[in-house]
């Protein structure tokens, strides 16, 4: 007989309850820790408190709102803390100065001291954010200033997701396994992703290495800095890695689309180099699209490869060379390149080591 | 049957005896009502900060039963200094609903309490979320027949105008007359992950997500116009599309135009569509769709940088909200005119988990009807590929260089209407070229012009077919 009543109280508590709540990225918002947001105002001590309460807690998100966070310091970010935005990303930054225009949940990084971020705890993250470097040079220069990589991975099961970053040195060094970093949008002079250390699996998903200090200054490429970066600058550096996994791997005018090469660090025990598999990956003006010094067996196979050569400066589109740690291996099916190379678009390796290029006409 | 009033009175009659059985406490006495003992405040787990919701009061006894007869003054206090609370209020019948906002962002609670009695209470808690524009705060009803066109609008332009956000609608159904344009940085979303699936579900008429209600016929539905606009875990429904039993589709315009770079749609699900997204500006993600288009599921050109098409599932999804057996009438249309994906001038396409079922064509790779363009056709690389019931699984007219690279794929032709697996055909702007690096085809009956047919001479396709 209390089933009326219950209905009756049902009824009220649905009447009340028809409202939001998103499941990604709901927690406590920095600004309820003292952030500004205003571009000039130091946000480290705020964001800093914000992590250590999501911590404290348990962990849980530490949520950005749409304004640009200036910061001085850099952050550790512990176990089961996710520092997220509140907008789906990545972002595109067509027309627009992150510095001094807000499009996005947006960090402006000024620090030279260390990595920005290290994700340090199981299951840390970062989400839907926008980095920026406003102290960079503009790309009238002839050298971009170096900074210490945007985001360290030093623990398992960390991700960086739907992100993009403007006028960073190198954006993004994972040093352990169980990573993912996907759909971001990278815009590093020198390396956008590095990988060392890693005795378990990787995923890359959706990566897109462009010129993007061009686009937010919407000028036309190719800029002076441009030619620093087509001598220099590496979408993706590979060094000890078990099982690599990478999709949708886009890469514009760098000096080498992906280099898949020896650890610097000889200590490590075991391999020194790497294997893993990969599909779709668009390397377009580049000196180098793949180069291959060293792999773990067994090697590394890529399906789906289109290499563009820079023109003028095209030296290999897949070049296998000698003098690793290990016998470099490479197996690519299906394989189609454009432009004028150096060396030959796919040059002779050295003799005792295997290279399989499906190349198609 | 006895009447709701009767049934009340009766369990009223109930719940008195039973508190008389307890002897009460506080402010009854004798053969008096229950007392109540505390506070039931029910309402949303989080809000948007600065915008109001609804919470619900009510006055319970230890058994958790509403006492209508509760006399008291409730008074509103909360964690967040700046919210703007109920002043104090009786509760009619023992249950009242009030309206609050939260205007600092983090973890708050909102407590009630009674004026006189400061042990009788209860609270809520409720995470106050900044950069989130409720619809509902903008007057949108969500009740699938008021036109909330204008709520909604209302929504996107006070997150453009506070730099961003998210403009979130709840689970409800959001009938629409107009149209939406989304400038830059704002980003329509659901309030759960989506894509969904409708099976025996008619969108129309039951909410099962964030449902947008489509019945505008001049231009697109949404338009994605400003840099890093998006649509995220959205059900989109046209209701006064034709039933399954009809003999064609009535046309509409595309659900969703992407004009700027940076603009994503993703983890959504459209139904009864006729053309569903026309993406006309690089670097645009679509992602984990369930696209319901009878004509147009996904066109791209005008695409000067990179596009991304992962896990995208086109299906017969007007059947299925039917429960109906495939094939309707209409399916019998879709097969002579739908086309999943079509592919004009596009720099560098990205495409993976792509699932299509029962259409014309799988993917029609040609020249953009915009002449003014150089060139006017595209190139990509796409894997995992799986083309089910189709007239033509792929068709290729041009392509700029270097071609389009495809691997795993798999071609199923419809009973007897299956004409070719992969075509090349001549007289586009450009010689096209198709690349395909694992490939397996079947058919209930044979394709009419072979699963692969010669390419014209001059053109170049390479198939490594598997056994």
């Amino acid at each position: 007989m209390k089933t009326t009543l219950a209905i009756v109280l049902l009824w009220t508590l649905c009447a009340g309850s028809a409202t939001v709540a998103r499941a990604v990225c709901i927690g406590a918002s920095v600004n309820s820790f003292g952030a500004k947001g205003d571009g000039h105002t130091d946000d480290t001590a705020a964001i800093q408190s914000a992590i250590s309460a999501a911590s404290s807690a348990g962990g849980g998100s530490v949520v950005f709102g749409v304004a640009r966070y200036f910061i001085t310091g850099t952050f550790v970010v512990p176990t089961g803390v996710v520092l997220c935005g509140v907008i789906e990303g990545p972002f595109d930054v067509a027309g627009f100065n992150p510095a001094v225009t807000t499009i996005a949940p947006t960090l402006l990084i000024t620090s030279t001291n260390g990595p920005f971020i290290t994700l340090q705890g199981i299951g840390a993250g970062v989400t839907d954010l926008l980095f920026h470097y406003p102290n960079q040079v503009p790309t009238s220069a002839s050298m971009p200033t170096p900074y210490p990589y945007t985001i360290l991975v030093t623990a398992p099961g960390t991700k960086v997701a739907r992100s993009t970053v403007t006028n960073a040195y190198n954006f993004l060094d994972i040093e352990v396994g169980r990573t993912m970093a996907q759909d971001l949008f990278i815009g590093a002079f020198n390396t956008g992703v590095h990988i060392d250390h890693t005795a378990d699996r990787v995923t890359l998903r959706n990566l897109f290495n462009q010129v993007f200090w061009d686009v937010l200054e919407n000028v036309q490429y190719p800029r002076p800095i441009d030619t620093w970066v087509l001598s220099h600058g590496t979408g993706l550096v590979v060094m000890r890695m078990d099982s690599l996994e990478i999709h949708d791997f886009f890469v514009f005018s760098r000096f080498t689309g992906i280099l898949l090469t020896d650890s610097t660090d000889t200590s490590q025990a075991g391999a020194l180099c790497g294997y893993g598999a990969g599909s779709d990956v668009d390397l377009d003006t580049v000196q180098y699209g793949i180069v291959v010094t060293a792999t773990n067996s067994p090697g590394f196979k890529f399906t789906n490869v289109d290499i563009g050569a820079a023109p003028g400066l095209g030296q290999a589109a897949v070049q296998v060379k000698t003098g690793g740690s290990m016998t470099p291996k490479i197996e690519i099916n299906g394989t189609t390149q454009r432009g004028v190379w150096a060396l030959g678009a796919y040059p002779t390796p050295p003799i005792g080591e295997e290279v399989i290029v499906n190349i198609l006409p | 049957m006895r009447n709701v009033s009767q049934l009340l009175f009766l369990a009223l009659s109930l719940g008195l005896l039973g508190g008389c059985g307890g002897g009460g406490n506080g402010n009854t006495s004798g053969g008096g009502p229950p007392a109540a003992t505390h506070f039931s405040v029910s309402g949303p787990t989080s809000s948007g900060a600065g915008f109001a919701f609804t919470f619900t009061v009510s006055a319970l006894d230890s058994e958790n039963n509403v006492v209508t007869g509760y006399a008291g003054m409730v008074h509103f206090t909360s964690s967040d200094p700046a919210a703007v609370l109920p002043s104090n209020s009786t509760l009619p019948n023992g249950t009242q609903t009030f309206s609050a906002t939260l205007t600092t962002a983090g973890f708050q609670t909102i407590t009630a309490t009674d004026a006189a009695s400061a042990s009788l209470m209860g609270s809520l808690s409720v995470t106050a979320v900044a950069g989130e524009f409720p619809v509902t705060s903008f007057g949108a009803k969500g009740d699938g027949h008021t036109d909330d066109t204008t709520a909604i609008q209302s929504a996107i332009n006070a997150a453009s105008a506070a730099g961003g956000g998210s403009v979130v609608l709840s689970v409800a159904r959001y009938f629409t007359a107009g149209t939406l344009v989304v400038p830059a940085g704002v980003v329509l979303c659901g309030p759960t992950e989506g894509p969904f699936d409708v099976p025996g579900i008619n969108p129309a008429s039951t909410a099962v997500a964030a449902t947008l209600l489509i019945t505008s016929t001049s231009g697109p539905f949404i338009t994605l116009q400003g840099i890093g606009a998006g649509v995220t875990d959205l059900l989109f429904h046209y209701p006064n599309q034709v039933a399954t039993n009809a003999a064609l589709p009535n046309p509409y315009p595309y659900t969703i135009l992407a004009n700027a770079p940076g603009t994503k749609v993703a983890r959504s699900t459209v139904t009864n569509a006729y053309n569903f997204l026309d993406i006309e500006s690089g670097r645009v993600m679509a992602q984990d769709l369930f696209i319901g288009a009878f004509n147009t599921g996904i066109n791209i050109d005008h695409a000067y940088d990179h596009v991304t098409l992962r896990h995208l599932v086109h299906s017969v999804f007007w059947d299925i909200m039917g429960n109906q057996q495939f094939p309707q009438p209409i399916d019998t249309w879709v097969l002579n005119n739908g086309t999943a994906l079509v592919v004009g001038r596009m720099d560098s396409l990205e495409v993976s988990d792509f699932f299509v079922y029962s259409r014309f064509t799988g993917i029609l790779l040609t020249d953009s009807s915009d002449t003014t363009q150089n060139p006017t056709c595209g190139y990509g690389t796409g894997s995992g590929i799986d083309i089910e019931g189709v007239q033509y699984g792929i068709v290729v007219t041009a392509s700029n260089t270097p071609g389009y690279k495809f691997t795993n794929v798999f071609l199923e032709s419809q009973a007897d209407i299956g004409v070719a697996a992969v075509q090349v055909r001549a007289g586009g702007s450009l010689a096209p070229k198709i690349e395909i690096n694992g490939v397996s085809q079947v058919g209930p009956t044979p394709w009419a012009d072979g699963p692969f047919p010669t390419p014209p001479v001059g053109e170049e396709i390479v198939v490594y077919i598997l056994p």
